[in-house]
């Protein structure tokens, strides 16, 4: 079962060398996206070093089972890379490369344009960063992607501040987020600002499809992949994926929290595709923002005054 | 079979692209550099060279694009210069740590502040431990081989690293020359089809750009270390060397240069020696790999020599005075070795400079 | 703690292999290229609680599957029913976090001390 393993030029039990891999799983040359299932046999993130409850890594791992095998990942500098990529300890059992912090989008960029080169057909080119790498460092070259309409797939699994480097702000921290860099004090209780609308920005440049997820809603997250996947040109998903280390919850609060995010109205589930917005889910009665914020120490701290700003901010 | 053209380097350098047939070319305008690309764009556009033309939107991007294109085992090309180099100065080291096989031609540039567009070599030479090979065009000609060369160095198994090519901005990018253009059969012979070592591809799916910790980091760097000793030995079996000595059989005192300005050197050599003065050249095609070894065998027996850089380092003596002084180190009676500062922000050195250079080697004074 | 690579593992599985820390240049690869998927151990010393499904109550959803941020929950078959497939705990991967306990419909899932 387990044997000695020599990296050099040996291929482990999970990735055996000269296996065919891809097949009708995430196949998207031969059947309908629609119809592609969730692959349940083949694990494409595993024995990463991730927190306990990570929320990260589930909108990884759910976006690969959708997408197959056939897939070229790239992670930036980052809490993805910096916990899958151990070495020789190699989480993605798939195609995968650390770009630098600011340039997912455009190794996603050269590593299609080399695909079309070699005349691969049917593999996916698929980014996933993390907040600050989408918003901040890595928005010129994101920017640029979409413009050029690059067929890649850029997913951002947003945390709320820059977790790797032990939770500072970004500017996807949204306002009263107590943070290492915008932390509650005695005087300015947490991060004064709002949280960049990255959804807009992205939709702004006229994509052909872009879309909001939650990892509490894995149906509605994976059939997006699934239409990203199916989108001729670039499409961007940006997943709600809650941090129990910088959020200050329960480890097994990360799902629940991400579920509150939208049942309270903070986060909304959308779409965008030929020039429309669309729901995709509306919660019936808006949930109050308490229990959410309770759950969370980064909140600890709000008064009155700011949870009522919180509130206002709910569209 | 070459055919003979009248090409500015900038377009030498575009047309030695073409016959490379990189599978991905990334492109970012900056002076002096630009017409290199505007020409591979020409091409494009005519349909003489089938590559992936990315416009990226910035330097940092072109090598970032480069690497990934680069993973998936194809041949990349790009251009850059000064301000641009120092952009993407991150993945300069990311690219040489990865072993990426890419060519980068450098349009060798003034860095601001001041601002400055013409042509001095602050900006490669500030760059010299990214780990990328750095090689040193004389002229536009030199330019045009050395380009082919380059792939075929970057590309070579044993090397694996990735070659800048730095040509003189305006003095060697901008100035035309007739050129001998090898034909695409010639140019094939130097430059096979790229075979990648590795690649990312759905058989055998492979983690590049990983971290490896304090027990595992060392390692890779000896390796990438080996690949730069792998390419002194090509460059010196194949290539024409790592450096071009001019007139110093009988010498007793060296000039040592980089770049554009050896053609000039050269004239006053012989002029000089003509009138028995004992002074030759030694010219640096390679910086990194540093020829080393070269250097103290041709610099034995020399009384003093001048290196003559179109940098400056700031607080301390010149980068790649200081270099060669480190190279003669500990040979008995070593040369005095003296550095001297010239053509920054695209000053004219002339030829009675040199002449006053030379005499103060002579005189081994600075 | 290393991970026992002797540990019987289900077949169908990730596999953790045995390594051998190097201990010469040649032991490493000439490129920082590695094969995907290798896994030198697991994660079961991270774990301060352990989940426990309860069988009878599961009603193979699926949903602790989905969500489950270190794919340690799989179908495995079961040995009584013929082509019957049901939850189970790949323990070797497991951190405990408790998110399948608190998302399950059924309550089938109970987190006990280690």
């Amino acid at each position: 079962m387990s044997k000695n393993f020599n990296l050099n030029g040996d291929f482990p039990p999970n990735n055996p060398a000269g296996e065919k891999v891809g097949g009708t799983v995430g196949d998207f040359g031969k059947k309908s996206p629609t119809k592609v299932g969730y692959n349940k046999d083949k694990e494409p993130f595993v024995g990463h070093k991730a927190c306990a409850g990570c929320g990260g890594t589930i909108a990884v791992r759910l976006a690969l089972k959708a997408l197959g095998e056939r897939v070229f990942v790239t992670v930036p500098a980052g809490c993805m890379s910096a916990v899958g990529f151990l070495y020789p300890q190699m989480a993605f059992t798939v195609n995968s490369i650390i770009s630098t912090f600011a340039g997912t989008a455009s190794m996603l960029t050269g590593i299609r344009a080399a695909a079309n080169a070699k005349g691969l057909k049917d593999v996916f080119v698929v980014g996933f960063a993390g907040d600050g790498g989408t918003a901040d460092i890595g928005i010129q070259a994101l920017s640029g992607a979409i413009e050029r309409g690059d067929k890649i797939i850029y997913i951002c699994y947003d945390n709320e501040a820059y977790m790797n480097t032990g939770i500072q702000r970004s500017s996807a921290t949204p306002f009263g987020a107590s943070t290492t860099t915008s932390p509650a004090g005695s005087v300015i209780g947490g991060n004064r600002l709002g949280k960049k609308d990255m959804f807009s920005i992205v939709a702004a440049h006229n994509i052909p499809y872009a879309a909001t997820a939650s990892i509490a809603y894995p149906h509605d997250y994976i059939k997006k992949v699934k239409k990203a996947a199916a989108t001729d040109g670039p499409s961007y998903i940006h997943i709600l994926a809650p941090c129990p280390t910088g959020w200050g919850s329960e480890n097994n609060q990360t799902v629940n929290l991400a579920r509150l995010a939208v049942e309270t109205g903070l986060w909304q589930l959308k779409e965008f595709a030929g020039g429309e917005v669309k729901i995709t889910h509306k919660p019936k009665e808006l949930k109050s923002i308490e229990e959410y914020l309770r759950l969370q120490k980064r909140f600890r701290h709000l008064n009155a005054a700011d949870v009522d700003r919180v509130k206002e901010s709910i569209g | 079979m070459a055919i003979q053209k009248f090409l500015s380097g900038n377009e030498a350098i575009a047309e030695a692209v073409k016959l490379a047939k990189p599978a991905v070319i990334a492109v970012y305008p900056i002076t002096p550099q630009t017409t290199v690309v505007e020409k591979l764009a020409d091409f494009v556009a005519n349909g003489e060279l089938k590559t992936e033309f990315i416009n990226v939107e910035s330097e940092h991007s072109a090598l970032s694009a480069l690497m990934g294109a680069s993973a998936m085992g194809v041949r990349t090309f790009t251009a850059t210069s000064s301000q641009g180099l120092l952009y993407m100065s991150e993945c300069l080291h990311y690219a040489a740590g990865g072993r990426f096989p890419i060519v980068m031609m450098n349009a060798n540039r003034a860095v601001a502040l001041p601002w400055n567009i013409f042509g001095d070599q602050r900006d490669s030479l500030s760059q010299l431990e990214s780990g990328w090979i750095q090689l040193y065009a004389e002229n536009a000609q030199e330019a045009f081989d050395l380009t082919l060369s380059s792939f075929a160095i970057a590309e070579n198994h044993a090397v694996a690293l990735p070659v800048m090519l730095n040509v003189d901005g305006f003095a060697l990018t901008h100035t035309y020359e007739p050129l001998n253009i090898i034909s695409q059969e010639d140019a094939d012979k130097i430059l096979p089809p790229f075979k990648p070592f590795f690649e990312m591809n759905l058989e055998k799916p492979l983690s590049l750009g990983f971290s490896a910790g304090p027990r595992d980091n060392t390692a890779f760097k000896q390796h990438q270390i080996n690949g730069m000793k792998a390419a002194a030995k090509l460059i010196n079996e194949k290539f024409g060397d790592l450096v071009d000595a001019y007139k110093l059989e009988n010498a007793k005192y060296a000039i040592i240069t980089l770049g554009s300005i050896s053609g000039l050197v050269r004239d006053v050599i012989d002029e000089l020696q003509s009138d028995g003065v004992k002074v030759g050249l030694l010219r640096l095609r390679s910086l990194r790999p540093f020829p080393e070894e070269e250097l103290r065998s041709a610099l034995a027996n020399f009384k003093t020599v001048g290196v003559l850089e179109k940098n400056l380092s700031v607080g301390a003596e010149n980068a790649v005075a200081k270099e060669i002084k480190s190279a003669l180190y500990g040979l008995e009676n070593a040369p005095q070795v003296l550095a001297f500062s010239g053509g920054l922000g695209g000053r004219d050195i002339s030829a009675n400079e040199i002449k006053d250079i030379i005499s103060k080697i002579i005189g081994g004074e600075k | 703690m290393a991970t026992d690579p002797n540990n019987k593992r289900n077949p169908n599985r990730p596999q953790i292999v045995s390594w051998n820390i190097p201990s010469k240049l040649e032991d490493y690869l000439p490129y920082p290229h590695a094969p995907s998927g290798v896994l030198i151990e697991g994660h079961a010393n991270w774990r301060l609680e352990k989940p426990i499904v309860d069988c009878v109550a599961c009603k193979n959803c699926g949903t602790c599957e989905l969500l489950c941020p270190d794919a340690a929950i799989f179908y495995e078959e079961v040995a009584s029913a013929k082509s019957a497939k049901s939850i189970a705990i790949d323990y070797e991967l497991c951190k405990g976090c408790g998110i399948c306990a608190f998302e399950c419909k059924f309550n089938a899932i109970k987190m006990e001390k280690e």
